[in-house]
């Protein structure tokens, strides 16, 4: 069978191949003929014969020359393909003859197919394609669960991270997984040679890499060895793109030293190309645990991963690690109650909180692809109908039926593929337009191409619809009496039976608009109310960067490091242009950290129930520069150092929270989460500032003064006088006239980082803004096409009526009132089905309700006058109809 | 002419193409059919012409190739050769051919003393 195929292939190959030349190789087929029988000839000679003898006898034993010829060409296949070209130049001629009918269904196949395509190539892409390392499908992540976060927030956001005494105890006894491996996502400092960089990568255990799966491209990987206390711990493994971009691709750069947050390291191998986790790591160095850090079961710092081991499935995997939880919590009672651990795989976690918003986008191609194809039987039925009268005519002169059923499906065939070239042009440039969208937060959208599975089986399906309805009129057509047809001209007597079919394919495109529009609507009105949600500071007018310090140069809490950072800002406000500078540990928007917290004066909750505030370490000049309100109180001054009283400020919904009827101001809080506890005094109340998310509801939040509590990762905020992004050269020689060797981590305005927080919504709402549109498109296109076949049918029905007295407005009415009638049944069943379907994306919405009665009410309207709209014109052309003119056309 | 027999004389007509380019090297038409007409000891009167479908066959299969050369008289002719993967199609196919020849002639034996 494969050979008997591949056989064929080679065949129709060289045919096709000699399909172009096929002049000249019939031509060197006459000369080949004409040698042989010269030949011949001259072998008949030199047996005696005379010349006429001679070439008479050799024609004989050649045979006929017309008919060798005839063979030979048949051979080649060129009639076959001579046939169809003809069909095909027949099929563009008729088409070109009507190419209203032709732009419309090029227009509606270009759409349907080149939408579903890219949204499919999204999908796949970010959702279904495999993770770019050799155990993906093994790979799970390890998280601890607690009571307190369980549960909480969005998908993806309720798990911890894990502790190193915990994983310690994962590792040792956990036997249906294995390379289990732990790593925490950290920030590097490079210096030497260039300017001083600051770059993502991962603290990882031994086993990192061998749980991936991955192998270095050149040197090693980092091995348990290398993560033993004691051992040669200064080793780095580093990225392509870092070895191209900082070291110039140098061959020799394993066992090349490298100055990492002010250390020493030897780089011992270079990762392959693409390989970033996590989260575009540049640089992997080992974990190595100190003492405390060893045994603690109480900070939750590292993400853990292992492998299933061959044949285990999840469930049993869940079972022994829940065991092991168990067997923790027996063993160290009291540290932390309700101690879950869970397995999850790996990709899974990864696109968990992007799976919604995927899948009602998948759900919204289906639809789209159905309505391009219902689009297109409409209009090849409508064409059908208005077709009879040629079919019966080309019938009676003689056409086979089988001759006028391939000239249809030609047609059929020409405008699908016209269709697929238009979808492949649609989806090309759309997915060049969302991948310049360039957005951070969505997995693996770099590696988006044209998946081409998807388009191939567009192209089939629309092929298949034309094939379908393209071949009804051919069915229908011989199956009519010819003369009865003929005789009667087709037109006015088949209307009739026309218009029952094209109210059921008007009616479900209109639904299916209505269906897209609403969830379009219903996204976009999210998203302009996201626009007006107040953040709690001012947007405008500020320059962020980060500044990660390098922790053995600047150990924690080290006065070195303050003095520094007080340098670094000093410096900066000195600068002409700027208004204020400050400090915070982590903005607002992205998140941060958080601790338990307890009241002084108040009975202590039981362990696992303590109140949680988020915490950010702040400088004096924080609150101005961000603009970000005093309610009560005091700022922080300068006096609010490290031998000054312990102070903090809270947010107003703290505030509320705990103190809802009494003067917070005063009350001492004890924080506890982070190194030994610290108290303080609460001396003001801020206003509230977003910490998570615009979409996010604020929590209670905990300021303290930066000098008081300093961290190694520090944003430095500066307030401009001007556009903010100008100062970043100032900004940059003001920090390294400090320090030459402290990098600086990404400079962003608040507004981008504003922006930033909406890009994935932003996909979404554009996503379901180009398939609303396309659906919008479609359907008033549908509408028109139908409406106006409708028309050229009735043509003489409106004629008569027009000759026996009807008003000319009343046909108008007639026509439009049938096309609003269609319309709005559409409608009506649309929204019933809308009103059932946008309960799915909840998820997505902020703000409105999934049957926001005004976004329905304003999507009804829009396609009514749509659907009016498009059926004027026809009714218009229905209404002009002169009556003479229109009779004796029959 | 009866489908069948058309049928069997093309594929053997192919067999012996086959052959003789493997046997004699680079041939035009003419000297394909002539070296056929001579083995067969003159028994086998076919029309030449024929032998150009044969020829096209086995070149859309690329079992053999062509190339315009001189002939023997310095006009242009077309030359074939068999190709690699005709030799490997011509050893299956003289292999298949007397086994079914074999089993034929036994076959007919049979009949005659039956």
């Amino acid at each position: 069978m494969g050979e008997a195929m591949l056989e064929w292939i080679r065949v129709l190959g060289s045919r096709v191949r000699g399909w172009a030349s096929r002049r000249q190789v019939e031509q060197d087929f006459s000369k080949e003929l004409e040698e042989h029988l010269q030949l011949l000839t001259e072998e008949n000679l030199r047996r005696g014969m005379t010349k006429e003898e001679a070439k008479r006898a050799a024609k004989v034993r050649l045979g006929g020359m017309t008919q060798l010829r005839e063979t030979h060409r048949e051979l080649h296949g060129w009639l076959m393909l001579e046939t169809i070209l003809q069909d095909a130049r027949y099929a563009l001629r008729t088409l070109r003859k009507s190419p209203g009918f032709t732009m419309v269904c090029v227009l509606t196949l270009g759409l349907g197919m080149g939408a579903s395509t890219t949204i499919f190539s999204v999908v796949n892409a970010v959702l279904l394609r495999p993770l770019p390392y050799p155990n993906h499908d093994r790979l799970v992540r390890i998280e601890e669960r607690h009571r307190g976060t369980f549960g909480l927030g969005a998908a993806g956001l309720d798990f911890a991270n894990a502790t190193y005494a915990n994983f310690n105890d994962l590792r040792r006894d956990a036997k249906t997984i294995e390379n289990i491996s732990a790593f925490r996502e950290w920030r590097f400092n490079l210096a030497g040679e260039g300017e001083p960089e600051q770059v993502a990568g991962a603290l990882v255990s031994g086993e990192f890499f061998a749980a991936l799966g991955s192998k270095p491209a050149l040197g090693r990987m980092i091995t348990a060895e290398d993560d033993a206390p004691g051992g040669d711990n200064h080793v780095a493994v580093i990225s392509d793109a870092l070895w191209q971009s900082r070291f110039g691709a140098a061959p020799g750069i394993v066992g090349k030293t490298v100055r990492v947050n002010a250390e020493d390291y030897r780089v011992i191998g270079v990762m392959p190309r693409g390989f970033d986790y996590p989260e575009k790591s540049e640089i992997w160095c080992p974990l190595v645990p100190g003492g405390q850090f060893r045994g603690n079961r109480r900070a939750h710092l590292l993400t853990v991963i292992a492998d299933l081991r061959a044949g285990e499935p999840m469930g049993s995997v869940q079972g022994e690690i829940s065991a092991i939880a168990d067997q923790i919590e027996k063993q160290n009672p009291g540290v932390d109650p309700d101690l879950a651990i869970a397995a999850v795989s790996l990709k899974k976690s990864l696109v968990a909180p992007v799976q919604p918003a995927l899948l009602v986008l998948m759900f919204a191609v289906g639809l789209l692809l159905m309505m391009a194809c219902a689009n297109l039987a409409n209009l090849l039925l409508a064409r059908a109908a208005a077709r009879q009268k040629e079919l019966a005519i080309r019938t009676a002169v003689g056409a086979g039926r089988a001759r006028i059923a391939r000239q249809l499906l030609t047609e059929s065939l020409v405008v699908a593929l016209l269709g697929a070239g238009l979808g492949l042009a649609v989806a090309v440039w759309s997915l060049r337009f969302i991948k310049a969208l360039d957005l951070p937060d969505i997995p693996r959208l770099g590696a988006i191409s044209i998946d081409w599975e998807v388009l191939c089986f567009t192209v089939f399906l629309s092929i298949c619809t034309g094939l379908l309805f393209g071949l009804a009129p051919a069915l229908s057509g011989t199956k009519t009496d010819l003369n009865i047809s003929l005789k009667e001209g087709a037109g006015a007597s088949t209307g009739g039976s026309r218009r029952g079919s094209t109210q059921t394919l008007v009616v479900p495109q209109f639904a299916l608009a209505v269906v897209l529009l609403v969830g379009a609507g219903l996204l976009g009105n999210s998203f302009v109310r996201l626009l007006r949600v107040d953040p709690g500071f001012r947007q405008d007018g500020v320059l962020t960067l980060g500044l990660f310090l390098s922790p053995m140069e600047y150990p924690e809490r080290d006065v070195k490091s303050a003095v520094l950072l007080q340098q670094i800002l000093a410096s900066v406000r000195s600068i002409a242009g700027v208004r204020s500078a400050g400090l915070v540990t982590a903005l607002p928007i992205t998140g941060g950290p958080d601790t338990d917290f307890a009241i002084a004066g108040r009975p202590v909750p039981p362990a696992n129930d303590e109140p949680s505030a988020d915490i950010r370490s702040v400088d004096a000049g924080y609150f101005r520069t961000m603009g970000i309100p005093l309610l009560a109180g005091r700022e922080f001054t300068d006096a609010d150092n490290a031998t000054g009283k312990r102070v903090m400020l809270i947010n107003q919904t703290m505030a509320r929270q705990y103190w809802p009827r009494e003067n917070p101001l005063g009350q001492v809080v004890t924080m506890k989460d982070w190194g030994p506890p610290l108290t303080g005094e609460i001396v003001g109340v801020v206003g509230d500032v977003k910490t998570n998310g615009l979409d996010e509801a604020v929590g209670p939040m905990i300021y303290w003064p930066y000098f008081q509590f300093p961290q190694l990762f520090n944003t430095i905020v500066v307030r401009s006088e001007g556009e903010p992004s100008s100062l970043v050269p100032a900004v940059k020689a003001a920090i390294w006239a400090v320090d030459r060797n402290q990098p600086i981590a990404k400079f962003e305005t608040l507004e981008q980082l504003l922006s930033e927080s909406l890009a994935r919504r932003r996909l979404y709402m554009i996503l379901l803004g180009i398939f609303a549109t396309a659906a919008l498109l479609l359907a008033s296109v549908g509408i028109y096409g139908v409406m106006s076949y409708s028309v050229n049918q009735r043509t003489q029905e409106m004629g008569i009526r027009i000759a026996v007295g009807a008003e000319r407005k009343d046909v108008l009415w007639l026509i439009l009132g049938q096309g609003a009638r269609a319309a709005l049944l559409g409608i009506a069943v649309g929204i019933a089905t809308a009103l059932a379907l946008t309960r799915l994306m909840t998820s997505l919405l902020f703000g409105v309700s999934a049957r926001d009665p005004l976004t329905f009410a304003g999507v009804a309207t829009l396609l009514t006058l749509v659907g009016l709209g498009a059926s004027f014109l026809p009714a218009r052309r229905a209404m002009r109809v002169d009556p003479i003119v229109a009779l004796r056309h029959e | 002419m009866a489908e069948g027999r058309s049928e069997i004389l093309q594929g053997t007509l192919d067999l012996m193409v086959l052959k003789t380019l493997a046997a004699m090297g680079p041939q035009h038409g003419y000297g394909i059919a002539r070296r056929i007409e001579q083995i067969s000891e003159e028994a086998l009167q076919i029309n030449q012409g024929t032998i150009y479908a044969s020829l096209v066959r086995l070149l859309q299969r690329g079992w053999i190739s062509g190339a315009w050369g001189a002939s023997e008289n310095n006009r242009k002719a077309k030359y074939y050769s068999i190709t690699k993967s005709g030799r490997k199609r011509l050893a299956a196919e003289a292999e298949n051919w007397e086994r079914i020849s074999e089993v034929i002639g036994r076959v007919l034996r049979i009949a005659e003393h039956g």
